[in-house]
Formats: C-alpha cells, structure tokens, sequence
C-alpha cells in the first residue's frame, strides 16, 4: 500500500478540521481560537506519515523517520526566531517580507522535489504526463524561489526596483520565456538528452523571474505574490497528482481559489489597513497623472 | 493515478473554494491569503512522502532540505495568519465603532504633504 493512502486517511479528518476553522474564521463572532486547529491539523497529518512509515517496513535500523523529524523541527525553529515586530505596528514592508520567506522556502521544496522527480521518472521513458510536471514544477519553484529573493532584497533595502517596464524590456522578457518554454518541451520530449536543456532553462528561469522582479512597482509587490502564491497551489496540485494523493490535490486547489480571491477583489489586511499604507516605505506619493519633462 | 478522478477533485475544491468557503468582506480578503498560505504548509507533506520512501542516500539528502525548508515557510504562513488575527482583535478593542468601513487601500493623498 503506498504512502499517498496513508496522508490522505489522515489527511481527511484533518480537512475536516481546516474546513471547520475555515468557516469559523470567516464568521467575525466566532473567537479567533479557532486558528489553532490549523497547525493541529497539520501536526495530524505528519504524525500520521511518520507512524504509518514506521509500521509500513520493520528493517534493522531505517532512520529515515528520524531525519524527517529533524528537518521538521530545524525549520519550523528557524522559522520561528524570524524577528518578530513589535506589537501592533506591523507595517506593509513587514508583511511582504514574510511572504517573501515564504515564497523562498515553497520555491526551493518544489525545486528540490521537482528535481527528485525528474530523475525518477525520466528513467521511464512512457510516462509522458510526469516528466511534463516535474518540468513545470522545475520552472514553477525556480521562478517562485528568485522572486521571493528579490522580493526579499528590495524590502530590505539592498535593491531598488524599476516602474514597469518599456517596450523593449517587455519584448525582451516574452523572449526569454519562449526560449525557457522551448527548452522545457525539448527536455520533456527527449528525456535521453535533457540535462543540457534543463539547466540552461533553470538558469534563464533565474533570470526572467529576476527581470520581472525587479521590475514591479513597489506597491504592487503584495499582488504579484499573491500571484506567485496561486502558482504554487498548481505546484501542489500537480504534486498531488504524481504521488496520488487526494488531500494534495484538494488543498492545492483551495490554495489557487484564494490566490484568485485576493487577486481579483484587491484584499487588504487588518495588519496594515487601519494605518497609513507607505509610512516611511515610499519616498514619493503616486502620481498617476505624471508627465516626463525635458 | 486516473487523470479523470484528479480532475474532478480540482473542479471541486475550486468550486468551494470561489464559490464560498473562501468569501469575506474585502478588507479580510487578505486573510483569506493568508490562510490559503498557511495550507499551502501541506507542502511539507508532499516532500515528508518523498523522504520516507527515499530509495537511494542523495534522494534522502535532497529531500530532507526541501522538507527542512516546507516546514520553515508552513510556520512562517501560520505566524503570519496569527498575526493578522491578533492584529483584527487588538483594532477593535483601541477603537470600538470608527474605521470600520475605512477603505482597504488608503494610499498618500498628494495635496497631503506635510510642511508644503
């Protein structure tokens, strides 16, 4: 029996629980305790895998379980020494940067994982549909990992961004992503030569993702990571799909419909919304009626 | 795993997901973000199956690190969510009955300018 049967027997009662704090958080009477069964749920299902790995193979000494629960609890401490803000005063530089940190860490997994797929399934030679998610992912998490990067550079102040882009800018990025897209059908269609072309795709993702990057208006930056958000929700679903996993492909779409949510009907946060939007963040107010002077 | 069942599960979490499990006035559709990002922390799960049925030692490696950095990004989305739950309940007890209709996106009027 595969470990995909295991997350989702457990991965149901812990929808079930999301579902309900869903709901919960929706409706403003009801107390906002109810954010707690999240990670519940989500320590539900780990522990679920992890027990269901132990019993599935009784060999002499596996510790793969073991190194599991290391990484788990390295990054969710390293997550948690993030300095934090103080209270109250959470500002809109503060929260894209976290979800900077968060597109890094989502981008570099499905890097990783796309990379562990790639080599296991290019070996089958039939299994068109496979190669083609693990190229996509491939492209999904370098693209995803390099914006938050960027992201994460010009909030703290290391770059500084561009208005959009001209003309020739723009042409040259529809460029570059015809060629990634070029190389990534090369690699999905002849697996025998692929390396070459997957690399020099990974290379020329790095690079659109940092031209796109850098060229977004500051203020929009919470957007276009709201985008790349519902980008890894695809990711996820994609994922769900290559280890059969029913919980992988519901929550994956969850994820995409609140990207287009946030996207489509312009979102705010309570974080940020009752105070000035660019309180030292932004040296000049927008003036959308500018003219360049000579 | 069927292409047609894979399909018909996406087709239904989006329907429940646009249509209404996802809905709040505008000024929480961020939380709304932010609680999709927080489910978005099932990633780790997805590189959790890889590194238990790791076949090979480099397989293993690499998926430790991505599982090392799931699980750094599902606690940074559920700090953040934290956050702005925390943040909605602090707002209304400093002020009870004004700004409750403030429009979300109050961006710098020009004619604001402070000393000019």
């Amino acid at each position: 029996m595969g470990i995909g049967f295991y997350i989702d027997t457990v991965g149901f009662y812990a929808l079930l629980i999301i579902l309900v704090a869903l709901t919960a958080l929706t409706d403003p009477k009801k107390r906002p305790s109810w954010i707690w069964a999240i990670p519940i749920a989500l320590a539900l299902v780990l522990i679920g895998t992890i027990v269901s790995s132990f019993r599935g193979e009784t060999s002499a000494f596996d510790w793969r379980p073991w190194l599991a629960i290391l990484a788990l609890g390295l990054g969710v401490a390293v997550a948690m020494r993030r300095p934090k803000s103080q209270k109250n005063t959470v500002h809109y530089i503060d929260l894209v940067r976290g979800i900077s940190i968060i597109l890094i860490g989502s981008g570099i997994t499905l890097t990783l994982l796309g990379t562990i797929g790639w080599t296991q399934y290019s070996l089958a030679v039939s299994s068109f549909d496979l190669r083609l998610i693990a190229v996509i992912g491939l492209f999904i998490g370098v693209w995803s990992a390099t914006t938050g990067l960027m992201f994460w550079l010009r909030t703290n102040e290391h770059l500084s961004g561009s208005d959009d882009p001209s003309f020739g800018q723009r042409l040259g990025q529809w460029l570059v992503l015809a060629i990634i897209v070029i190389l990534g059908l090369i690699a999905v269609v002849k697996p025998d030569s692929a390396t070459a072309p997957l690399i020099l795709m990974m290379v020329l993702a790095v690079e659109w993702a940092a031209l796109t990057a850098l060229a977004t208006r500051q203020e929009n930056l919470i957007w276009a990571q709201a985008k790349h958000i519902g980008f890894i929700g695809a990711a996820i679903v994609m994922l769900g799909y290559v280890q059969a996993s029913i919980l992988l492909l519901a929550i994956g779409s969850l994820v995409v419909a609140g990207a287009i949510h946030f996207v489509r009907r312009e979102g705010s946060f309570c974080q940020i919304n009752r105070r000035e939007f660019y309180e030292n963040e932004h040296k000049e107010p927008i003036d959308f009626n500018h003219q360049p002077r000579d | 795993m069927d292409p047609t069942i894979a399909g018909y599960i996406v087709l239904l979490a989006l329907t429940l997901g646009l249509s209404g499990a996802l809905r709040a006035e505008r000024e929480h559709c961020g939380r709304g973000l932010l609680l999709v990002i927080a489910l978005a922390g099932f990633l780790v799960v997805a590189s959790l199956a890889t590194l238990l049925t790791a076949g090979s030692g480099t397989i293993m490696i690499i998926a430790a690190i991505a599982t090392f950095f799931a699980a750094q990004s599902a606690t940074t989305g559920f700090l953040l969510l934290r956050q702005e739950i925390h943040a909605e309940q602090h707002a209304d007890q400093a002020m009870p009955e004004t700004n409750q209709n403030t429009p979300a996106r109050t961006t710098q009027q020009p004619n604001q300018k402070q000393g000019e």
